[in-house]
């Protein structure tokens, strides 16, 4: 009896450290991030220099250091890909869940798996032999906006997909089986009952897609052009700020404006993710009031 | 207490031991251009010469071992200022404060490369032009022009293509101090990780244009250079400097270097050359090498 009692707190205490770990190294790499951020990082520039009106210009007499062109691009570049990816990776949730045969779901469920699981450069290269030339028939470089875009979709799919499924076969079966006992139609079912209910873990879903999305870095260098430049629609070229980050962090001098202006589009970049996932957990909060159990 | 005495005899002796092997190593590091040239020569070098009194009678009966690392130009000068390099590797001219933090370091040419300006042969530019100047080079790259029939009205109303290194490599730095000058590179330019990956681009985009490493592009049949102010980039233009986009490779010793330091140097001035050839850079003559 005290045995069992001693190992489940050192079970306990064991559980606890490993995520005191977690959080902490968490809490470093952000804290870190931050210390070694300047704004502005130049004192010749301003804040708003930086943030809004300065192009990337790190070599030269006189360096400008603005990163509009990066935030934009990936907010261009995630934005459209999910714009994208959510209709059919709800769409293919739904299929998976609701229609398809046991038979075709025991294959489609490990191959979303697996594609969740290829590595971001595979998806990247492939992009670049195939849609890159595709584009060039048309345009004066297959590098753009939307080809990341595009690529970028297709690897956010199957998280979205995934996730929507499992949160609509988990709706529990008494509430289908009241409803169809009711009388109602397999639809009604489906659009009142089970959506609702599974709505909460498909926004989970979207978020995952969305953080890979943001993190993603080889693919959309790739293929969004790597050029320092303002994107001024889907089939101008971009650099991401996880692009601009990984194409100069190598050639900075530890402590350099240029390095500080790195880090500050790090911060920009963690904040954005924070701004996102605070916003979409207030909305999952009001959509599951909406769900009184 | 003599088990003791014993152990610490054997550790003093060793630690000994690990000191010589490192004495008797040489470590090379600096600009990543030349970095596949020298680790190159190095393992040759190892190759020929076990030990290190078989390739300079003064130098002692050791085993023949050299560190070669990359790091840039800059981490060249500095290891070798602060000790941590016996040889740096420095892709540009040194600079005035650089020598005299060194103590007036021996300096090496091993070898010379030049930014070349490349397209593809199926360009439109490939039909009209020959060469550039440098005037004209700079309001193409900076994106003044950004159409071939603003270069040459014969040619079609096209946009241009600009491929660049990403950041500030060697070849970018020498070619916005030669060519831009004040005006800076297009934003709208492809950004590519690595050259391989840029000369891949001039290959499949007919509208593209580069600067890039001459040694990169010398060997591909699909691409073609430039003249640059009326210099084509061959060898004797490049090592006459009529041809302006080129740059020394260096090795900086110090000024006492050791006798195993020098015979390396020595090697790399003499039989390396081949390597140098071989990797598409431009060899250097051994009598002119010495500055």
């Amino acid at each position: 009896m005290a045995a069992t009692a001693r190992a489940d707190r050192a079970f306990r205490a064991a559980t606890q450290v490993a995520l005191i770990v977690c959080v902490g190294l968490l809490t470093i790499v952000v804290a870190y991030v931050f210390s070694e951020a300047r704004f502005p990082p130049s004192p010749d520039g301003t804040l708003a220099g930086y943030l809004l009106f300065d192009d990337w210009h790190p070599v030269g007499s006189q360096p400008s250091y603005g990163i509009v062109h990066a935030w934009v691009s990936t907010l261009l570049i995630v934005g459209t890909a999910l714009v994208l990816a959510t209709p059919p990776a709800i769409a293919i949730g739904v299929f998976l869940s609701e229609v398809a045969p046991p038979a075709v779901r025991s294959v489609a469920d490990p191959a979303l798996q697996l594609l969740a699981g290829i590595p971001a450069v595979v998806y990247g290269f492939v992009g670049y032999a195939t849609l890159v030339p595709f584009f060039e028939q048309w345009l004066p470089t297959g590098e753009t906006v939307l080809t990341a875009a595009i690529v970028l979709a297709i690897m956010m799919l199957p998280f979205v997909a995934a996730t929507a499924a499992e949160s609509l076969a988990l709706v529990a079966d008494d509430l289908r089986l009241s409803g169809l006992a009711l009388g109602v139609s397999r639809w009604s079912v489906f659009s009142r009952i089970a959506l609702r209910h599974a709505g909460p873990g498909i926004f989970a879903g979207i978020i995952l897609g969305l953080a890979r999305g943001l993190g993603e870095t080889l693919a959309v260098l790739m293929l969004s052009g790597n050029s320092p430049s303002l994107p001024s629609g889907w089939l101008e070229r971009g650099q991401p700020l996880t692009a601009l980050i990984a194409t100069d962090l190598g050639e900075s001098a530890v402590g350099s404006d240029r390095y500080a202006a790195l880090f500050g589009a790090g911060c920009v970049l963690i904040a954005g993710v924070f701004a996102i996932n605070a916003g979409v957990f207030a909305l999952k909060r009001r959509l599951l009031r909406g769900v009184a159990r | 207490m003599l088990t003791r005495r014993l152990l610490l005899a054997a550790s003093l002796a060793s630690l000994s031991i690990s000191v010589a092997a490192q004495d008797a190593s040489i470590r090379i590091g600096g600009s990543t251009t030349s970095l596949p040239i020298i680790s190159t020569c190095a393992a040759h070098f190892m190759e020929k010469y076990p030990t290190w009194d078989r390739a300079a009678p003064s130098a002692p009966k050791e085993p023949a071992v050299i560190y070669v690392t990359g790091g840039g130009s800059g981490f060249g000068v500095r290891g070798l200022q602060n000790g941590t390099l016996d040889v740096g590797m420095v892709a540009r001219d040194l600079k005035d404060s650089e020598v005299k933090a060194l103590g007036n370091p021996q300096q090496r040419v091993f070898a010379r490369d030049a930014v070349a300006i490349a397209t593809n042969a199926k360009n439109p530019l490939a039909r009209a032009k020959e060469g550039f100047t440098s005037a004209e080079l700079a309001s193409i790259f900076s994106g003044e022009l950004q159409q071939f029939s603003q270069v040459d009205p014969k040619l079609p109303a096209k946009p241009i293509v600009l491929v660049t290194r990403d950041a500030s490599g060697g070849v970018t730095e020498i070619f916005q101090e030669r060519v831009m000058k004040q005006a800076k590179l297009s934003p709208g330019r492809l950004q590519m990780p690595s050259t391989a990956a840029l000369v891949k681009r001039l290959e499949t985009n007919d509208s593209a244009i580069a600067f890039v490493s001459a040694g990169a592009v010398s060997q591909d049949g699909d691409l073609r250079t430039y003249a640059v102010d009326g210099a084509p980039p061959s060898a004797d233009n490049i090592l006459s400097g009529r041809y302006a986009l080129n740059r020394p490779l260096l090795l900086v010793t110090r000024a006492d270097a050791s006798p195993r330091v020098q015979a390396f140097i020595t090697y790399a001035l003499g039989e390396c050359q081949q390597v140098v050839k071989e990797l598409g850079f431009i060899p250097i003559d051994a009598k002119a090498a010495s500055k």
